[in-house]
């Protein structure tokens, strides 16, 4: 049986690699699977990554959740902390998982701007999604990876339970993690 | 909640002016003529903020931010791709100061004065053209992905925003210099300057 565990990767190599054939999750958005897919959601910054994981049938499911909890209608069940991981959970006993056997990673929750509001709504969702998966759903947190002000990219392999972080640039000379896109391109507005 | 702008054109006039002299400035701080490219003002939800800007994802940048006070509250930000921001900001450097070394403080600090220097002038032109009162904080640096950065910003304002106007504007110089984009996302306290605005002091 294949544990989930989260390994944070430094080497640009294998960044490059991971990148490769990735099934993204848009921000405000999940995926559940029970192949061996490759789920990645790209630049987190005070939004919080939840990954859940059944072992024993090699079924997951990545979110990407920007808001701890809903303050009208639910538009979208993935932009939400606790009706993403609700939606998550119902899913994936759907395709035959167990609440017994999930377990949980979290990454994400940074503050990344000096804003106080920022610094609510990052700091919210991180303990939103700790309280709902262990208090709610007694989901186990393996691992996690949060707070803190500097931009994450996720990859989950599914098949493999591996949760692979790395974070994004920090400083103007080197010490990048991230591969960037090269030059003048950027700035495609619309 | 309804932001001011609800005619964007008038924001991308402004907008238009106050970065006409933002681009003088630059101009003589960093040694060579610059122009306005792709200056425009939209409307959108703050959740497809990153579709619109960031089209182009995963790639990083050097941001100077400082938060906006007074008759346009709200948030200004200055970026350049990193791979462009070293040697920018080393260009910079040596015209003004005669040196070529640079390390990462100096570099940082040099960047906040860059910074400082636009929206200066920003916040001048729009009082002078407009009679708009606009105070900004010390610029803050950032170096991330772009995308991550973008990620905070749609969190900053989601909750109390259902649509954001924002000035999205490039700045240009010769060929194989690089691309600054100035964004101004206004906050609600434009509406107050409305009002102002229409009683009589908007040209």
């Amino acid at each position: 049986m294949t544990e989930l565990r989260l390994i944070r990767v430094t080497e640009s190599s294998l960044i490059a690699e991971l990148r490769k054939n990735t099934i993204t999750v848009n921000i405000g958005s999940y995926i559940i699977s029970k192949n061996p897919a490759r789920l990645a959601t790209w630049a987190l910054g005070s939004c919080i990554a939840i990954v859940l994981f059944d072992p024993l049938i090699s079924a997951g499911s990545l979110a990407h959740a920007l808001l701890p909890q809903p303050h009208h209608e639910v538009d979208s069940p993935g932009k939400y902390v606790t009706t993403a991981i609700h939606t998550m959970v119902r899913g994936l006993q759907s395709i035959g998982a167990s609440i017994r056997r999930l377990r949980a990673v979290l990454v994400g929750g940074a503050n990344i701007l000096d804003f106080a509001r920022n610094i609510s709504v990052s700091t919210r969702n991180i303990q939103v999604a700790r309280e709902v998966l262990t208090l709610k759903y007694g989901i186990p947190i393996i691992d996690e990876d949060v707070g803190g002000n500097v931009g994450r990219n996720v990859v989950f392999e599914i098949g493999k339970g591996i949760v692979y972080v790395w974070y994004t640039a920090r400083s103007l000379f080197g010490n990048k993690t991230n591969i960037s896109h090269g030059g003048n391109k950027f700035w495609s507005v619309g | 909640m309804n932001n001011y702008f609800q005619d964007t054109k008038e924001l991308e006039a402004i907008g238009h002016e106050a970065l006409q002299s933002a681009s003088k400035a630059l101009s003589k701080i960093l040694g060579y003529d610059v122009r306005i490219k792709l200056a425009s003002a939209y409307m959108l939800s703050p959740i497809n903020l990153m579709e619109v800007l960031g089209k182009e994802s995963a790639f990083d940048v050097a941001i100077a931010y400082s938060k906006l006070k007074g008759m346009l509250s709200g948030i200004i930000l200055l970026a350049i791709p990193l791979n462009d921001a070293a040697e920018t900001l080393k260009n910079m450097i040596l015209r003004t100061l005669g040196v070529s070394m640079l390390n990462e403080e100096i570099a940082t600090d040099l960047f906040k004065e860059m910074a400082n220097i636009i929206f200066g002038a920003v916040a001048t032109s729009l009082y002078n053209k407009y009679k708009i009162i606009v105070s900004y904080s010390v610029p803050k640096v950032v170096i991330d992905n772009f995308m991550a950065i973008l990620d905070n910003i749609v969190t900053l304002y989601i909750m109390e925003f259902d649509k954001l106007v924002i000035y999205d504007a490039e700045i240009v110089g010769e060929e194989n210099t690089p691309r600054i984009k100035i964004l101004i996302i206004p906050e609600e306290g434009m509406k107050f300057s409305r009002s102002e605005l229409v009683a009589g002091d908007f040209q």
